[in-house]
Parts: structure tokens; C-alpha cells; sequence
């Protein structure tokens, strides 16, 4: 047994159980499903999620935008952002002096042979200058990220999928997307493409397209800004399935999948939502 | 004397009789959660984990350590039940998936 040839054998078995269409193709499909559903919706409007859809939802939306939540949420992660490391270095060193740098994020590192998704390249860099990772989901972390997303508006998505191995990476989001999961059986598409745009209780379902322009957002009942990733996880539990741990490999796949089919749109972050 | 005697061996023989049933079910039940643990652990493997289950499994511990083994021997049940029908899931999904992808 070579056993140097393991990761390659690894990553061959776990392509041969996936579905192989390119992402590329995956993306045009998926931009031609939400054509057919709203006709009179440009798809770049969708950067507004569910408020590109309903209209009496954008208008109390764009009331909230008025003073939005978010706003202590960019001041305290600037502040955050600005503060020197015990070494004397400091984000820059890391990022360089524009800290709009999310419209690469997901990336996928060859060398790692892991998705970096922006608030890993946070903690990667208080790391490498000798400070303690932060919490993934809500706090300084987030308030950072929106920062560094509020740096961003303006902005389009570039997100690369170029070798096997990241394409395997996307592909594992892909499948984590469309299996069911949890005791009600459900996916993340039944809601977000079977159903997009009905009423799930109080809320209605958005588009796919256009789901990862907006994080961090501030959401009413968290009370504070929070990460995608803590999105994932409340959607896990609502329908019964135990949440992964945040910024797991998968969680990273399922952002990286999801931003590549918001490729090309506007960032628009961080977010509001009820 | 007589009678009070066999009033005595009547009471050790029940005393012992319950003693044997308790020793019993807590055996059953080492056996029904340790079970449900492992089907929970393999849920997790395939990535296929619910709540529900852990749910179940919190329950049947905590029947166990409030000494109502009948609950805790059916919580673990469900716990085994609920993770099997979970595994299940992943393995049906494994296959269905791809035909939710649009074309």
C-alpha cells in the first residue's frame, strides 16, 4: 500500500458518489430556475434576499436600513480592526490597508486543502501574531467580519473554483444543500428553490442566489450581529438535525457553495433581518 | 413464633425478588443505552445526526440517575429507534440528492 496516495484515493472515492456537473453549470441552472420563478425580478436584485421578492417585507426592511441595527456592530469592529496585536502588528499585516478584501472569501487553499472562509483568515491571523482565537458566532469576531464586509458594499463576489480538490470541497457543500436532513426531512433547496418565496409560519423563504451577499447580519432575535455559520446551525436544529460545529469542514463547503451561487453579485453587508 | 417466622422469610423472599429486578433492569439498561449511544455515535458519522435523538438519550439518563428505569429503559428505545431511522436517512440521501439539483 502506498500510503502516500491515500488523500488522492480519498478525494477520488468521494467524487465518484457526487453528482460531477461543474459549478459553472450548477450556477447558470440554478440563475435559469429563479428566471422561470420571477420573471419580473432581475437577478441582481436578489442580493436582497427575500426582500427582493416581497414588497410590503422590503418596505418595513428599508425602514430598518434607516438606522440600522448593525451600525455599533461596524464602529466597534473598526475600532477592533484599527487596535494593534501585543506584537505591534495588526490585521493590515495580514490583510493589507483595504480591509475590504470579502469578495474573495470563500477561498480554498491548496496548500491547507481547506476551504478559508473570511472569519477563519480573522482567527488565522490574531494566531499567527500570538492572540487567542475568537468565538465563531456572535461577539468580536462577527463585529469584525462586518467591518470588513461594510468595507466591502460595493463589491462583487469572485470566488474561484479552479483544481479538483476545491471543486470536491464545493461539492460537499453541494451535497450537504440538497440531502435531506433532520426528523422532518428536510433541505436546504425544498425551501430556498422547490418553495422559494412561500410562507414558512411568519417568514417567507429566499433564493438561493444571493443568500451569502449580506453576513454578518443582525437578526432581532439574536439581539447582536452573528456569522453564517450560526445561520447554519439554527437551520440545522429547526428541523431536528444536530448542528455541526462552526466552521466544521462541511460548514466551510456549504459556504463555499452557496457563495459561488452568489458569483458576481453585489456584497451588500452586514445585513439586517427580523 | 410460629407465623411471625413465615411472615419473615415471605418478606426477605419479596425483598430479594425486587432486589434481583432492579439489578436486572439496570443491566438491561447499561445494555439499551450503550446500544443508543452507538447508533447515535454512527449518526454523527455519516452526518446525519438529529436532535431528537440526543434529546432521547439526555432523558433515558436522566430516568436512570431519578432510579424510574422503566423511563429510562423506554427513552433509550426511542434513542436506538430514532437514530436507526436517522442512519437510514443517510444512506437513502446518499442517492436522492442529485436529483434535487436543477438541470
Amino acid at each position: 500500500m502506498n500510503w502516500k496516495k491515500l488523500p488522492a484515493l480519498f478525494l477520488a472515492l468521494m467524487l465518484s458518489g457526487q453528482a460531477q456537473s461543474d459549478p459553472e453549470t450548477d450556477y447558470l441552472a440554478l440563475q435559469k430556475l429563479y428566471q422561470q420563478k420571477f420573471p419580473d425580478i432581475e437577478l441582481a436584485e436578489f442580493k436582497d434576499g427575500v426582500y427582493a421578492i416581497d414588497a410590503k417585507m422590503r418596505e418595513q426592511w428599508l425602514e430598518m436600513e434607516d438606522f440600522p441595527a448593525y451600525e455599533i456592530a461596524i464602529d466597534e469592529g473598526e475600532e477592533l480592526y484599527n487596535t494593534p496585536f501585543a506584537n505591534g502588528k495588526s490585521y493590515a499585516t495580514c490583510f493589507g490597508d483595504d480591509p475590504g478584501v470579502k469578495s474573495g472569501y470563500p477561498r480554498f487553499d491548496e496548500d491547507l486543502g481547506k476551504v478559508v472562509t473570511l472569519e477563519v483568515a480573522i482567527n488565522q491571523c490574531r494566531l499567527d501574531n500570538g492572540e487567542q482565537a475568537l468565538p465563531w458566532l456572535i461577539g468580536d469576531l462577527a463585529r469584525i467580519s462586518s467591518y470588513m464586509a461594510f468595507a466591502s458594499r460595493g463589491k462583487h463576489f469572485d470566488i474561484k473554483i479552479e483544481t479538483p480538490a476545491a471543486r470536491a470541497a464545493y461539492n460537499v457543500g453541494k451535497q450537504f444543500y440538497y440531502s435531506r436532513r433532520g426528523q422532518l426531512n428536510f433541505n436546504c433547496s425544498g425551501c430556498h428553490q422547490l418553495n422559494v418565496g412561500q410562507m414558512l409560519r411568519a417568514e417567507r423563504t429566499s433564493p438561493t442566489v444571493g443568500q451569502a451577499t449580506h453576513w454578518p447580519v443582525y437578526r432581532g432575535k439574536w439581539e447582536d450581529v452573528g456569522t453564517i455559520h450560526k445561520r447554519f446551525q439554527e437551520c440545522n436544529s429547526q428541523v431536528r438535525s444536530l448542528p455541526l460545529e462552526p466552521q466544521s469542514d462541511v460548514y466551510r463547503s456549504l459556504e463555499y457553495f452557496l457563495t459561488f451561487m452568489s458569483n458576481g453579485m453585489e456584497l451588500n453587508g452586514p445585513g439586517s433581518r427580523r | 413464633m410460629k407465623y411471625l417466622l413465615i411472615i419473615c422469610l415471605i418478606v426477605f423472599g419479596q425483598l430479594a425478588i425486587a432486589a434481583e429486578n432492579t439489578a436486572a433492569e439496570a443491566t438491561d439498561f447499561a445494555v439499551l443505552i450503550a446500544q443508543a449511544e452507538e447508533k447515535f455515535a454512527e449518526s454523527k458519522t455519516v452526518g446525519h445526526a438529529w436532535t431528537v435523538t440526543a434529546d432521547r438519550l439526555g432523558d433515558a439518563r436522566k430516568a436512570s440517575a431519578a432510579g424510574d428505569m422503566k423511563l429510562a429503559k423506554a427513552n433509550a428505545k426511542e434513542a436506538i429507534k430514532l437514530a436507526e431511522l436517522s442512519i437510514q436517512q443517510a444512506q437513502v440521501e446518499t442517492k436522492l440528492w442529485q436529483q434535487r439539483v436543477p438541470k
